[in-house]
């Protein structure tokens, strides 16, 4: 992950995200073990408050989970991280025909760039 | 109870007013950011919790005592200037740390100075700008404290140092203590904050948490700060 | 937290004074060499020269080592409490009190020891064993002529210097440090300010010994006369005990004022940059 925190949204949630996509893009394995919220917080350049919130939302949106003594792990369960990698894709597929449509572009449009592979603009 | 409360704290040399009444709690387990231009009160506000200075009226306490040899005991200081005798060597330094505070972590000032590979016969004078600043902040950082007074940590350093410096203090403060960080650069704070005062011409002007800035203002302190300090 | 204190006072100041106090010892060896050359054989007038200069300069050192104790104990002072090194002093968990009293303690004993020292020197350069022996007896036999063979008053006397000596000289010490105190609490000019308060401070206490001398000199009188109409013993030591005890209790309020002053001044005008 790289931390490139944005000025407009809450550092915590910013922190959520990222970990949302480590999960969906199979970063971070099901079942993995998380690193201490100190020592993610000092890798993040982060107040480990503020990991620590972080970490309890995702805990509360059953993406991680606590065992009592030995730490935190990523899900193991498939349908949490299908949920969340489909929540992902349809915020991008949201913002991206939300701007194609700014341009101009209709929906057929737009399926058809994506057919032929084709790119209106050099950059990914 | 809280880690340091200010009521009513005033100082005024001559007639120059450095603070006006000021009324703050800073509560335990946070890092807070005292963020204010140069001249604003913040370092008067840190010299007086640290009993460098007296009042000239009103109080402040540092978990309910007023500065003393007690609330000494409890209160990490970095001040923006070196203050660590050139003229020590690394042990020297240690050993003088560990006579006189009984939470010195020596072991965890070892591992943190052996990481930035400073020999212990190393004298401070001999040592660059850069490095003192680190060994003075890792002697303040290896102290188990209730509450760590960092004024200006990153004032003047490179961006490494910078980075340095901050995962040092997130890295080792305890996580009941607080920790009160002066600066007028706030980007460069700003993610490790949790709590926010603005502080000019002697006055708090404003005091929230960073998360509400950011949620409720959409934008990041620093643009705020920017804001409200526009000349 | 008294004797840590000292301790590291001690550390700090132990750098300059030791050599200074061997490079005397060593004068002092080399002055009685020349001393007895200068005795058995005659020598080229050169010689003769560069010897009697040495001996000058041995005179210097003995001198220069209570010069370096006080340039040592005003500098230590100065950078420690009211330089940068202040922000770590001044916020150590320990009594302000317990600062100022380990600095007056560790200034009196390098004081005392470059007394000591000298008196060494002096006495290997110029003093053979057997013109030791000879002078100390007849400086017993003169004290005993003068206490009218009593010891007990010539031991009382010589403690009784001592005990005065070192409030003197602390006293001395507290002079410099309320000084700087003072000085230090101006936002500018902090040395200027200190050196003019030392000239302030220490005239007040002179003219204070002044004015209570001369006051008590008449009742002194009176004291050691009504004592020898009592049928006491009238003596040179026991007026001059007398005299030392004015002398011992002025240097003792001196030395209370000054403490005060820089005890205030520390605490309540603190000025560190």
């Amino acid at each position: 992950m790289d931390w490139n925190f944005r000025q407009d949204a809450p550092i915590y949630s910013q922190i959520i995200e990222g970990f949302k996509l480590s999960i969906a893009s199979g970063e971070l394995r099901p079942g993995e073990k998380l690193r201490s919220v100190r020592e993610l917080a000092a890798w993040a350049g982060v107040n480990p408050n503020t990991m620590q919130r972080a970490l309890s939302e995702l805990e509360r949106e059953g993406l991680v989970y606590a065992q009592r003594t030995s730490g935190r792990y990523v899900t193991e369960e498939e349908n949490s991280v299908a949920r969340v990698r489909r929540q992902l894709a349809s915020e991008r597929l949201s913002e991206f025909t939300a701007f194609m449509n700014r341009l101009g572009y209709a929906g057929e449009d737009i399926i058809g760039f994506i057919k032929e592979g084709e790119k209106p603009n050099g950059n990914s | 109870m809280a880690t340091l409360e200010c009521i009513g704290l005033t100082k005024r040399y001559g007639s120059t007013e450095a603070l006006d009444s000021v009324n703050l709690t800073i509560e335990p387990g946070k890092i807070t950011g005292l963020l204010g231009p140069n001249g604003s009160g913040k370092t008067t506000l840190i010299k007086l919790a640290n009993g460098l200075l007296t009042p000239t009226s009103g109080k402040v306490l540092i978990c309910g005592s007023a500065p003393g040899v007690e609330t000494k005991r409890i209160v990490s200081y970095l001040p923006e200037r070196l203050n660590i005798p050139t003229w020590m060597t690394v042990t020297q330094l240690l050993n003088y740390y560990q006579d006189f505070f009984p939470d010195f972590d020596l072991e965890r000032a070892r591992t943190m100075l052996s990481n930035l590979s400073i020999g212990e016969n190393m004298r401070i004078r001999a040592m660059s700008k850069g490095t003192r600043e680190k060994v003075q902040l890792i002697m303040v950082m290896s102290r188990r404290a209730k509450l760590y007074l960092l004024d200006e940590p990153i004032g003047g350093v490179d961006p490494a140092t910078r980075d340095y410096i901050l995962n040092t203090i997130i890295g080792n403060y305890d996580p009941e203590a607080s920790v009160v960080i002066s600066t007028h650069l706030i980007q460069d704070v700003e993610t490790v904050l949790d709590d926010v005062v603005f502080i000019n011409q002697g006055r708090i002007v404003l005091r929230s948490t960073v998360d509400d800035i950011r949620e409720k203002e959409g934008k990041s302190v620093d643009a705020l700060f920017r804001e409200v300090f526009r000349c | 937290m008294l004797r840590k204190l000292i301790k590291h006072e001690f550390r700090a100041t132990a750098r300059l004074l030791p050599l200074l106090f061997l490079i005397v010892l060593t004068m002092s060896v080399a002055v009685r060499f020349a001393l007895e050359l200068l005795n058995k054989a005659e020598l080229p007038f050169v010689l003769q020269l560069l010897l009697m200069l040495f001996m000058g300069l041995f005179a210097t050192a003995l001198v220069a080592v209570f010069v370096v104790c006080i340039v040592v104990m005003v500098s230590r002072f100065k950078r420690n409490l009211l330089g940068d090194e202040g922000y770590l002093t001044m916020t150590l968990p320990v009594k302000l009190s317990s600062i100022i009293w380990a600095k007056i303690i560790v200034s009196v004993i390098w004081i005392v020891l470059s007394a000591i020292v000298d008196l060494i020197a002096v006495f290997i350069a110029y003093f053979t064993n057997s013109s030791i022996v000879a002078s100390l007896g007849n400086l017993w036999d003169y004290l005993m002529r003068l206490s009218g063979g009593n010891a007990a008053v010539f031991i009382e006397g010589a403690v009784e210097l001592i005990v005065v000596g070192l409030i003197s000289v602390v006293a001395i010490c507290l002079n410099f440090y309320a000084a700087l105190s003072i000085g230090h609490g101006f936002a500018r000019g902090k040395m200027g300010f200190s050196v003019l308060f030392y000239f302030v401070l220490s005239t007040a206490a002179s003219v204070t010994r002044i004015i209570v001398l001369a006051v008590l000199g008449e009742s002194v009188f009176n004291v050691t006369g009504v004592m020898f109409l009592l049928g006491g013993i009238y003596d040179a030591i026991s007026e001059w005990r007398i005299q030392m005890a004015i002398y011992g209790g002025l240097a003792l309020v001196q030395s209370a004022v000054f403490y005060f002053l820089t005890w205030i001044n520390l605490k309540k005008r603190l000025n560190l940059e």
